[in-house]
């Protein structure tokens, strides 16, 4: 029996359409390729969990006809009725109503739309303009309360709508809670309800809710009602107990964007506001006061944010996730068990009910009493240091505080004791003001071989006073933060400014950020080496066949600090692309191209082929991986954001470097 | 004669006739003057308009075809035979061959990047991982190219974490972990496959040194040209008697790894919840009773009557018994004859084989007496498909026969 037929006839047995007959039943079991298609198609089948019924399109052009001829005939035998007296006017007035018609309308868009401009201009709001604004709404906030409806399609077959009412509250600097309250109406009392709440003075930190529960487990969860997540001795703006109030300003990444998008104005619950688009991707953190438990639909990285900044204060009103269009994401969207989706509808919606900056909250609503389970992050707060005095480490009032404060004031000081775990002394400053921070980190007698708070790919910035420091944007965990090496320690300056705020910052510390140690850069192994931190055009001048870069990129991605690979009998050079403010996956798109290297074999279970440009390549959808040969030259192209369409079209962009390319931005 | 036929709206022959032109340019007029006065009250307050959100960029992915199998994965039940991967590098046409320990190390505790506690076990238990270790050098040519960065690290004696295991533990590069005395600090995050679906991938000196010691599959890269068929005789050739011997390609099983019948550790714990726990006499482990509490309820289901399972598992454990008494066929189980849901122990009671999945209350013994481990399976194949069709892998078709066993693979409705 041939393959083709057998699973055809595999395929009719699964929607039910036949029995499998012993001979295509022998052959499965005899026939690896058709055991595998049996093996897939019955994933297939599992993952699309809504049962996508396709309506039947009827064929409109009979009933038309039979319409038409029915027409013909009723007049040709005198069968039409007298029409209407009134019909029969409007008709024979046609071009006179056209005319009215059509003058109203010239008249209304010469008048209002902008063509004719009476009365007084309303100022537009600029995109440039957002950021900054963003920026001095955060610092002026002294306390914000909001109730926010939220309403969420799509979470499973059994629940299509859910609605939540969100309450925020906010008191300068720490003082944060949120309660979620989820209204939906569930079928039956086993369904888990996402009622939230995270509170935090800053000291202490608590969220209490459901676990996360596997949506094909619903209604059932593994375990039963809410847990609760306790910390106590908290570092001040700790990332890891956050305090998501990007929903009130969202200083991650509009705050520091310099493509905010306006799409229009609009007015929403009576106030005019501006409406900003971008990618779920980028605009995740407005829903990390939602998701800190609980269990949440997916979006698709590339579904498209719209948000509503209330123009008088820039605070936002109200935001929606449309999905995006394409047939990749709607196959991702059957894989995830969510149904066809319109680009057209939003599939998420926040509104603000009401808010107000008036009164800040009273500090009693953000006191936490953590039980014996909390944990303990051991930060030990003292008085903030002053210059020459007081029982402080030697020298951090002079080292840590920094002459450019961007406006913020001391908040908070203290230092961590020193433990096996922590065997160096760190201690760190903290600066405020409404909704605005940074921390200035400092750690002595540092044991490991590389930066302080930053990875492989910190990018070099050069500073003040020609010193350096090594960058790293935003991630959906870490804040923007900038390390220095010094003769006086490591230091780490952390924040939710922008980028350039943070560099001034930086700069303005006392002691002078120093190259990192070359044996920092370098480590070797008995296989081979790998060198960081090293621009495009020195690891470049290092590898031994051309290096190729896109000539397309997505929006906002640049090339970054280039790493060398070298083991035996093969040299690798890994650029990593990502923006500047923000890439809340921390990996952005990395592109490695290695000479004296073969397509590894392949281990994953859905790897596929692919063409990119003319050669055969390898696609790995669970690690957004594409691979390829390039004569004798193996290349692959990674971005756990980007789809295959979108790295195959960066892959196809490759081309040498004309002269200097565009090396990692050296000054802020 | 000329006729106006619109539709269903002929005109009367003979009606006077207008100057239409005229008509058309005093309405004109009037319009003009009625819409500009509508606009200039409204002036000032000009309509919201937003615009549709503008999608990114977005590429036709080219067309795919399914990759031909290249490399094997080689595994034998309860740990590979002595030498058996260096036999295999000396097979012909074969281009490298890594061999992989697995096992069970305890995490006492963790930190991230600056020090900060993350994982704190209650006082007296550790978190069991699952830790692969293997050479870097040999590992190397099945590691992606790009995640090669992190051999020098490996070999220095630190970690490189699953996906899954990073998101779960909320850990990254530059934390560490704490398994008694010995910290490790990770060194990166790489995906599940490339780590054969382990929590924590080692070099085989930091695994042994964690007490994980057996050599568990072997992953193959043939050279071009080579059989299949041939080099899986050559493998058996190889083997001591009576020793079976599964080889699988890219495709045939999720990860490559040894029991890949079965869902690997990690995915159990995202699933079902992760447990501390202790090892204690006799292959037994004393699990958090916390966590028994919270994730093992002891239930009535249909034909069984009560049974300690894990919460999740419930609805489709249910499901599949009430179709088996439903379909008359609760008589091909025999409730005195069920071993249990729910036992925090090692795998067949051996310290070094693993943690049994009934430790998380996913897997149940039905029929025992007549279905021993190893033994050949006597099940009847209609209960065996009814719960297939509820999200349940059959021990009897297992490499070794596990014919009582049935063990949760997949949520019915396909997570």
């Amino acid at each position: 029996m041939r393959c083709e037929v057998a699973q055809r006839r595999l395929s009719a047995a699964m929607d039910g359409a036949a029995s499998v007959s012993p001979q295509v039943d022998a052959h499965r079991r005899s026939c690896p390729v058709c055991t595998r298609f049996e093996e897939a198609a019955w994933r297939i089948r599992g993952v699309v969990r809504f049962d996508v019924s396709i309506p039947l399109a009827p064929d409109l052009v009979p009933a038309v006809m039979q319409r038409v001829q029915d027409y013909e005939a009723d007049r040709m035998l005198g069968w039409i009725p007298e029409p209407h007296p009134v019909r029969t006017r409007l008709y024979r007035q046609r071009f006179a109503l056209a005319s009215l018609v059509t003058g109203l309308i010239i008249g209304i868009v010469l008048t209002s739309g902008g063509v004719v401009q009476i009365g007084t201009e309303r100022p537009e709001a600029n995109a440039e303009d957002i950021p900054r604004e963003l920026v001095r709404a955060a610092k002026k906030l002294e306390g914000y309360r909001a109730t926010l409806d939220v309403t969420e399609l799509h979470w499973t077959r059994a629940v299509p709508r859910r609605a939540f009412v969100a309450t925020l509250l906010f008191r300068t600097p720490e003082n944060f809670r949120v309660e979620v309250q989820d209204t939906t109406r569930y079928p039956s009392p086993a369904w888990p309800r996402n009622d939230l709440l995270l509170v935090t003075d800053g000291h202490t930190w608590q969220a209490t809710g459901p676990d996360p529960c596997p949506s094909a487990a619903l209604p059932v969860c593994p375990r039963h009602g809410s847990v609760t997540h306790s910390i106590r001795n908290r570092i001040p703006f700790d990332s890891r107990s956050s305090m998501p109030t990007d929903a009130i300003v969202p200083m991650t990444v509009l705050a520091a964007s310099d493509r905010v998008e306006v799409i229009g104005p609009d007015r929403v619950a009576g106030r005019m506001a501006v409406a900003v688009d971008m990618t779920y991707q980028d605009g995740a953190s407005l829903f990390q006061y939602l998701r800190f438990l609980g269990s949440w639909r997916p979006f698709y990285p590339q579904d498209r944010v719209v948000l509503w900044l209330d123009e008088e204060t820039w605070f936002p009103l109200k935001y929606e996730v449309f999905p995006a269009p394409g047939p990749v994401r709607s196959a991702w969207a059957s894989q995830t068990g969510l149904p066809r989706e319109s680009p057209d509808s939003p599939v998420f919606t926040a509104e603000a009910r009401s808010f107000s900056l008036d009164d800040a909250p009273p500090a009693g609503l953000f006191q936490v009493r953590p039980g014996p389970g909390a944990l303990d992050e051991g930060f030990e707060d003292s008085a903030f240091p002053k210059p020459r005095g007081g029982p402080y480490p030697p020298g951090d009032a002079e080292l840590m505080a920094p002459r450019v404060t961007e406006g913020l004031t001391p908040w908070r000081y203290g230092r961590f004791a020193r433990t096996d775990l922590r065997p160096y002394r760190q201690t760190e400053m903290a600066y405020t003001m409404g909704l605005s921070w940074f921390t200035v980190t400092r750690v002595v007698g540092w044991n490991q071989r590389g930066l302080f708070g930053v990875g492989a790919f910190a990018e070099p910035v050069r500073l003040a006073k020609g010193g350096t420091g090594y960058y790293e944007p935003a991630t959906d965990v870490d804040p923007r933060r900038l390390a220095l090496h010094t003769t006086d320690g490591e230091f780490l300056v952390a924040t939710n400014l922008p980028r350039a705020g943070l560099i001034r910052i930086a700069s303005s510390l006392a002691p002078k950020g120093l190259p990192a140690p070359p044996g920092w850069r370098v480590h070797r192994w008995s296989g081979g080496s790998v060198v960081d931190g090293l621009s495009l055009q020195q690891a470049a001048a290092r590898i031994p066949f051309p290096v190729l870069i896109p000539s397309y990129l997505p929006p906002g991605y640049r090339v970054g600090p280039a790493q060398i690979v070298r083991t035996k009998g093969a040299a690798g050079i890994m650029l990593a692309f990502r923006r500047p403010a923000a890439e809340l996956d921390g990996f952005g798109l990395r592109l490695y191209q290695a000479s004296g290297q073969s397509l590894p074999p392949p281990t994953g279970a859905d790897q596929q082929v692919v063409m990119v440009g003319g050669q055969v390549g390898r696609w790995s959808p669970q690690d957004h991986l594409l691979e390829w040969m390039d004569g004798s030259i193996y290349r692959s192209l990674q971005g756990p954001e980007f789809d295959l369409g979108t790295l195959v079209h960066v892959a196809e962009s490759l081309r040498r470097p004309r002269a200097q390319v565009g090396s990692p931005e050296a000054s802020p | 004669m000329s006729r106006d036929v619109g539709p269903g709206l002929p005109s009367r022959p003979g009606a006077p006739r207008p100057n239409r032109v005229a008509v058309a340019g005093v309405a004109l007029v009037i319009g003009l003057a009625g819409g500009g006065l509508v606009g200039l009250l409204t002036n000032g307050q000009p309509s919201p308009q937003v615009q549709r959100p503008s999608p990114t960029p977005s590429f036709t992915p080219p067309p795919v075809r399914e990759l031909s199998p290249d490399t094997l994965l080689a595994w034998t039940p309860g740990g590979l035979p002595d030498g058996l991967g260096k036999g295999v590098a000396k097979l012909s046409k074969v281009d490298h061959v890594v061999s992989v320990i697995s096992g069970t190390a305890w995490l006492r505790g963790s930190t991230d990047a600056d020090g900060t506690r993350v994982d704190h076990p209650p006082a007296g238990l550790s978190i069991p991982l699952e830790v692969a270790g293997a050479d870097p050098s040999t590992y190397a040519p099945f590691m992606a190219p790009a995640d090669r960065t992190f051999l020098p690290a490996l070999v220095k004696g630190e970690a490189v974490l699953g996906t899954t295991s990073a998101e779960l533990r909320h850990l990254g590069p530059g934390s560490t972990l704490i398994f008694g005395s010995r910290k490790i600090r990770v060194a990166g995050v790489v995906p599940d496959a490339a780590i054969g679906a382990h929590e924590v991938l080692v070099s085989r000196r930091v695994a042994q040194s964690l007490k994980v010691t057996r050599d568990r599959y072997l992953l193959i890269d043939p050279a071009r040209g080579a059989s299949r068929k041939r080099l899986t005789k050559g493998i058996r050739s190889l083997l001591p008697a009576g020793v079976l011997l599964r080889v699988r390609g890219p495709g045939e099983t999720p990860f490559f790894r040894q029991g890949d019948a079965v869902l690997p550790p990690v995915r159990l714990k995202v699933l079902f919840g992760e447990f501390a726990a202790r090892p204690i006499a006799g292959g037994f482990l004393d699990v958090d009773p916390s966590w028994v509490r919270a994730h093992i309820p002891v239930v009535r289901v249909p034909i069984l009557g009560k049974v300690r399972c894990n919460r999740a598992l419930i609805p489709q454990l249910r499901s599949a018994l009430a179709e088996v008494e439903r379909e008359r066929l609760a008589e091909f189980i025999d409730r005195k004859d069920y071993a249990g849901c729910y036992s925090g122990r090692f795998l067949n009671r051996n310290p070094e084989a693993g943690i049994s999945h009934h430790a998380w209350g996913v897997a149940l013994d039905v029929n025992a007496s007549t279905n021993q481990f190893g033994q050949s399976p006597h099940q009847d194949a209609r209960v065996v498909a009814i719960f297939r069709k509820w999200g349940f892998t059959w021990g009897g078709r297992w490499l070794l026969p596990d014919g009582m066993h049935f063990e949760f693979v997949s949520f019915p409705s396909g997570g």
